[in-house]
């Protein structure tokens, strides 16, 4: 077993992680497994057939376990406590694509299952505290960022945050040293970096290892978070704002923008509440607004920068 | 029982709260729906932690935010009701104070 330093756990795999890895390992929080087909066969010979909409299968069964599949992309069973992930081999498992999946989607079951909670969001470092923007999945989370990391920001985490907390502190910590960019946004902001591969079929965005330089591997103290509006509902002039969410507001935009929107049981929204309390007490949710053109992304990092260093 | 300023409530158990800068999110647990309360709407909420009669829920809202009753009682009902129409709150009893 290999170890691995992720989102400030340690986490064992038979297989490389493409992490930089783990020099003192703690026990693992998390242990990462092959299984063979047949357990796979063995899982789910009992389940209903699928019945949800979603573009994945999502089963939890009636002991807290779960099975997650889609296509030929991934297919995953995570332990009821969360502490075990099973990976089913497809045609191009231990890819980086693959990989980026099981360090997400599937990590975000497990940490539900430990009690944990994971925000949507792709966060920054800059000047020794972090910076996180939050969103609907093409709301420019990572082109922002990537705008940032070309100013001298590095990159703390793409897509899943995990935090704790200290004190009066919300401390971010770092997750894999990936980035997923539209191709013109990489080819715009991300000269320098590496693209490994597309993240699947079905999009054109590509996975991104920035440089050595523009990345952080630990913890880092997150100073405000920034909600980015969907572009169709940003008003068609070049105005570039950002106001702060108060109370309600905020509550429900934290909770919108936890990472996983699959499990839904009375324990976890009650969780949620709790975790949005947690992080509004400390540091900031303001609602950032500008037009979707890499012209307007100047403006905005020289508002979000002022803002950040009052 | 129908409700009115005699009316004895008191909040439901199956929702859980968080409060910041002086308002409040609510979660009904039962169906898993959110609740925003402003800064009178959560004085309200706290006051129906325990059970209380409505009218004393007005005069306790009349002192704290110094509002003219007759409005104020109109305003509690229609929360009341609101609450009572989402499961967040119950009627005790309906008798007279």
């Amino acid at each position: 077993m290999r170890r691995f330093q992720l989102y400030g756990l340690s986490i064992a795999s038979e297989f490389d992680l493409l992490l930089p890895e783990d020099s003192e390992p703690a026990a693992p929080a998390v242990t990462i497994k092959r299984a063979r087909p047949e357990f796979f066969k063995a899982v789910m010979a009992d389940a209903s057939p699928a019945s949800d909409q979603k573009f994945y299968r999502y089963e939890c069964f009636p002991d807290g376990s779960i099975y997650l599949a889609w296509n030929d992309i991934f297919e995953f069973f995570i332990a009821s406590d969360g502490r075990a992930i099973l990976c089913g081999p497809r045609s191009d498992t231990f890819s980086e694509a693959y990989i980026n999946y099981l360090l997400s989607f599937a990590l975000s079951f497990a940490l539900l299952r430990m009690g944990d909670e994971a925000l949507h969001a792709t966060v920054i470092e800059c000047g020794g505290q972090a910076i996180g923007f939050l969103g609907e999945s093409g709301a420019g989370k990572s082109t922002l960022a990537s705008y940032f990391l070309g100013k001298g920001s590095r990159l703390v985490t793409d897509d899943l945050l995990r935090v704790t907390f200290r004190d009066q502190s919300v401390i971010a910590h770092p997750g894999p040293q990936r980035i997923k960019l539209l191709p013109e946004s990489a080819a715009e902001f991300m000269q320098g970096a590496t693209c490994t591969v597309l993240m699947n079929p079905f999009t054109t965005k590509q996975l991104i290892v920035p440089a050595a330089t523009q990345r952080v591997d630990r913890d880092v103290p997150l100073s405000a978070l920034y909600f980015l509006d969907r572009p169709e509902k940003i008003d068609e002039g070049n105005s570039v704002g950002a106001e702060r969410l108060r109370s309600a507001e905020a509550t429900i935009t934290v909770i919108a923008s936890t990472f996983n929107a699959a499990v839904k049981t009375p324990e976890r929204l009650e969780r949620q509440l709790w975790y949005a309390g947690q992080i509004l007490s400390k540091i900031p949710l303001m609602r950032l607004s500008y037009p979707r053109r890499f012209d307007a992304l100047g403006s905005v990092y020289e508002l979000v920068v002022h803002q950040h260093r009052q | 029982m129908d409700l009115s300023v005699n009316s004895r409530v008191v909040a439901t158990r199956d929702n859980v709260s968080c409060e910041l800068e002086g308002e409040a999110v609510i979660l009904n647990l039962v169906d898993t729906v959110y609740y925003g309360l402003n800064e009178s709407a959560l004085a309200i909420w706290a006051l129906i932690r325990e059970p209380a009669f409505v009218w004393e829920i007005r005069d306790e809202i009349v002192r704290q935010f110094h509002v003219e009753p007759d409005s104020c009682e109109k305003d509690v009902l229609n929360l009341l009701g609101q609450l009572e129409d989402s499961a967040l709150l119950q009627i005790v009893s309906s008798k007279e104070s």
